[in-house]
């Protein structure tokens, strides 16, 4: 269960990180 | 059991031949990146950041989505024949199914409410937004109980 | 023609890295001296260029480090601290590669270009170039006598070395798992975008009625993905050279992975394509572009998935 939580926590971590940017990115486009 | 012994499950997992398990396996990679990556694409531009691209063309991604998935379903049948008597009885299994489920509904709903008032151009609602903030949780967990099932038996 | 082996195509191209930082560099530079706006692109594309072919330098490096580790008359430290800094350089000259294509993404869309990025681009290009320096001369140590630097040189590295990676990757079953899904998350996003750009070029059916301009803008994203698989990638062949350095399947996904760079670098900054509006039916060569570049990105997704079975990897 420790696992399956670490992997699922750090695909959700990375995964919203990864939207952030892109959403700061696109923001700065305008 | 019989699913397994049967001589369509035994070929998939034991040929020794690359069109069996390691293409059928490959091509459910391929159904996933067009399903997931068209829903994607979808779903950011719906959620206003991917750009304004005009709504109308994009309604070929649904197509798109709807090849992957008979893909993934075919290919994912025959993966789950080769291995039934794990794969039936395990809850990660049914997790994938159930989010995959989530996602394809998720999908079905987006067309209709953005494209089905047939106005030009569609209507973004609010609950469009949600549908595709949706999908998008719902393929991440998807894939996430996909991949986890080579490593938890 | 000589027999070329993988550690030999480390030593033809292993000054990539370094010469061509200082010439982007030196070229961005220049560009201010001249005032030459298309000489600042020129600049940015060739650090991109540079920094897509720094991942087939590092790779052939982990095989050259396969093939003579252990061997006499070679360091063993040298290697392994050559290594460590240049994973750290490498590192930085993909973050710049990144905020140079931001750069040049940016220049489409804004007037001039977004404050930041110039300024981000040459501080990140000169921290880049110092380390790829001090990679590169630790790399002499290895087999070089004529070029003796000190012991403490080649010295511990810190904590980001190629040994922590690995065993953070060891003593963590979670990780590896974890950078899988996340790399197939990745290739979703970044196929998902390219595909539909691509479609677009090819005039599939709609799509012809969308201006590229506007696809364009989901650029970023398609990027995010192939940083996402970059890095994932990284972690999987530093943790575990020896499943990949042999694995002909592996070279083939490198070999699709640069001509997909490059076509990504064309996407962006093409003066062609960004000219196509609503209804514009792209040109013939940009077409036989757009479908090469699917097919490139099939390969890769393939070869990858192929490791295990055509390969001789896990």
């Amino acid at each position: 269960m420790p696992f399956i939580l670490s992997v699922g926590l750090t695909v959700v971590l990375v995964v919203v990180l990864t939207a952030a940017v892109g959403v700061l990115i696109d923001r700065a486009a305008g | 059991m019989w699913l397994e012994g049967s001589a369509l499950a035994t070929w998939v997992r034991e040929a020794p031949t690359i069109l069996a398990f390691a293409t059928i396996l490959t091509l459910h990679t391929f159904g996933m990146g067009v399903l997931v990556g068209a829903s994607a694409v979808l779903s950011l531009r719906l959620l206003g950041v991917g750009g304004n691209v005009p709504l109308v063309p994009l309604r070929i991604l649904f197509r798109v989505v709807w090849g992957g998935f008979w893909i993934n379903l075919v290919t994912g049948t025959l993966l789950f024949t080769a291995d039934a008597t794990t794969r039936g009885v395990q809850p990660l299994y049914f997790i994938k199914l159930f989010f995959v489920a989530i996602g394809v509904v998720s999908v079905i709903l987006i067309e209709r409410h953005v494209y089905g008032g047939n106005t030009d151009p569609p209507v973004v609602s609010a609950t469009a937004k949600r549908l595709a903030f949706l999908s998008l949780v719902a393929w991440v967990v998807a894939i996430t109980a996909g991949r986890l099932l080579a490593y938890v038996r | 023609m000589p027999f070329v082996n993988v550690p030999h195509l480390h030593l033809l191209m292993n000054h990539v890295p370094t010469v061509g930082t200082v010439i982007g560099l030196g070229l961005f530079l220049l560009s201010f001296v001249r005032r030459s706006e298309h000489l600042r692109h020129a600049s940015l594309e060739v650090f991109f260029l540079i920094a897509l072919a720094s991942l087939p330098v590092y790779l052939t490096g982990l095989a050259a480090q396969g093939a003579i580790a252990g061997s006499a008359g070679v360091s063993d430290a040298a290697i392994a601290a050559h290594h460590d800094r240049a994973m750290l350089a490498f590192t930085f000259v993909e973050i710049t590669g990144f905020v140079a294509w931001l750069a040049l993404w940016q220049f489409r869309r804004l007037a001039r270009p977004a404050g930041w990025t110039a300024p981000a681009f040459l501080l990140l290009g000169v921290v880049t170039l110092a380390l790829m320096a001090d990679a590169a001369s630790v790399g002499g140590e290895i087999r070089h006598p004529e070029i003796k630097i000190s012991e403490t040189a080649i010295a511990a590295s810190g904590w980001f070395t190629a040994a922590s990676v690995e065993g953070f990757v060891t003593n963590s079953p979670w990780v590896w798992p974890a950078a899988e899904t996340l790399h197939f998350i990745g290739l979703s996003l970044l196929f998902g975008v390219l595909f539909l750009v691509n479609l677009r070029l090819l005039g599939a059916g709609a799509l012809r009625s969308v201006s590229y301009a506007s696809l364009h803008r989901l650029l970023p994203w398609g990027m995010l993905g192939l940083g996402v698989n970059l890095v994932t990638g990284m972690l999987f062949t530093i943790a575990a050279p020896d499943q990949y350095i042999n694995n002909t399947p592996f070279y083939w996904k490198m070999g699709c992975l640069m001509i997909a760079g490059v076509n990504m670098l064309y996407l962006t900054v093409f003066d062609k394509l960004w000219a196509l509006e609503p209804g514009d039916d792209a040109a013939f060569l940009d077409k036989a572009i757009a479908a090469s570049s699917i097919g490139a990105w099939v390969g890769v997704i393939y070869a990858g998935r192929m490791l295990p079975f055509i390969g001789n990897a896990f």
